[in-house]
């Protein structure tokens, strides 16, 4: 069992700068915001909940840089087709984690039903403790959408000549 | 946002206008649409799951500068507010909706009625309706 902050700055050490991340709905894109702050390469998906690694995919498919996502147990299971999607057409590029906690911890900690231990689609399961409120994203929705486009746009050239 | 009575030549109109990746549910009115989808290669065009995971997957293709489109049959607007209010709309993601409109049946009927009124009530314009002519049976 790690703490939200270890389990976050194990993913972020592991994919590097250069890697594009999605951060799921609620305290874990605030705890990501937290540990990685405003410039880091991070799509702060704070509302739409369960739709973090269809917008993980979505990039994925169009970039040749690595694309992560960082799901919540119960965002997973919001949408659990999206495992299946991504067994089917996701690159060798995407990565999706799922912090289990087993609560619905954003909006006032109520248990969840329990995770399997695999999926398909899912890269690991990592066990973490519920992390308490983290201050608020401190950046737009426009702005942070403006500036993955910017992210993404420097190596568009990049993903065609490789297929993306 | 426009209607149309017929899916035949959309896809290809589409790609004229420079979209460069579809995802969607099937429905029956849009059988052409996707059957021309279908001979795309393959990264342009993602079948998803539910129409939810299409909007998500199209705006991370917008993301990365696609010019995308949804295909849904009208049914699964209900599937698509949240996405398009608490994502796309915030975070200034648009993207094409080709809707298949069903109205007859009675599992059709009510969303047949607000279809429209439903996307102008959220301020979502970028829509066509393909009205098509398999709503008697």
């Amino acid at each position: 069992m790690w703490t939200r902050e270890e389990a976050i700055r194990w993913v972020l050490d592991r994919h590097g700068r250069e890697a594009i991340y999605v951060a799921s709905t609620g305290y874990l894109s605030r705890a990501v915001y937290a540990v990685a702050g405003p410039d880091a390469n991070v799509f702060y998906m704070q509302g739409s909940m369960g739709l973090a690694p269809a917008i993980g995919l979505g990039i994925a498919l169009h970039t040749s840089r690595d694309v992560v996502v960082l799901n919540g147990d119960a965002s997973l299971l919001m949408a659990l087709g999206s495992t299946h999607t991504i067994r089917d057409r996701a690159p060798e590029t995407f990565f999706h984690y799922v912090f289990r906690n087993g609560v619905h911890e954003s909006v006032g900690g109520q248990p969840c039903a329990r995770l399997e231990e695999t999926y398909p689609g899912v890269t690991a399961i990592l066990d973490v403790a519920p992390g308490g409120k983290p201050p608020r994203v401190g950046i737009a929705p426009e702005e942070n959408a403006r500036r993955i486009r910017q992210a993404l746009a420097a190596d568009s050239s990049r993903a065609a000549a490789g297929g993306g | 946002m426009r209607r149309v009575t017929s899916d035949s030549g959309l896809v290809a109109e589409l790609l004229e206008a420079g979209y460069t990746f579809f995802s969607g549910v099937p429905d029956s009115g849009l059988k052409r649409f996707i059957a021309d989808l279908s001979a795309l290669p393959s990264e342009m065009h993602v079948q998803a799951t539910w129409e939810a995971e299409a909007v998500g997957l199209a705006a991370g293709a917008a993301l990365a500068g696609r010019s995308s489109c949804v295909y849904l049959q009208n049914a699964g607007l209900g599937h698509v507010v949240n996405p398009l209010a608490s994502l796309c709309l915030p975070y200034g993601i648009d993207l094409l909706l080709v809707v298949g409109h069903r109205h007859t049946l009675p599992q059709h009927r009510v969303m047949g009625e607000i279809d429209e009124r439903l996307l102008e009530l959220l301020g979502w314009d970028n829509a066509i309706i393909v009205i098509g002519d398999n709503n008697v049976d």
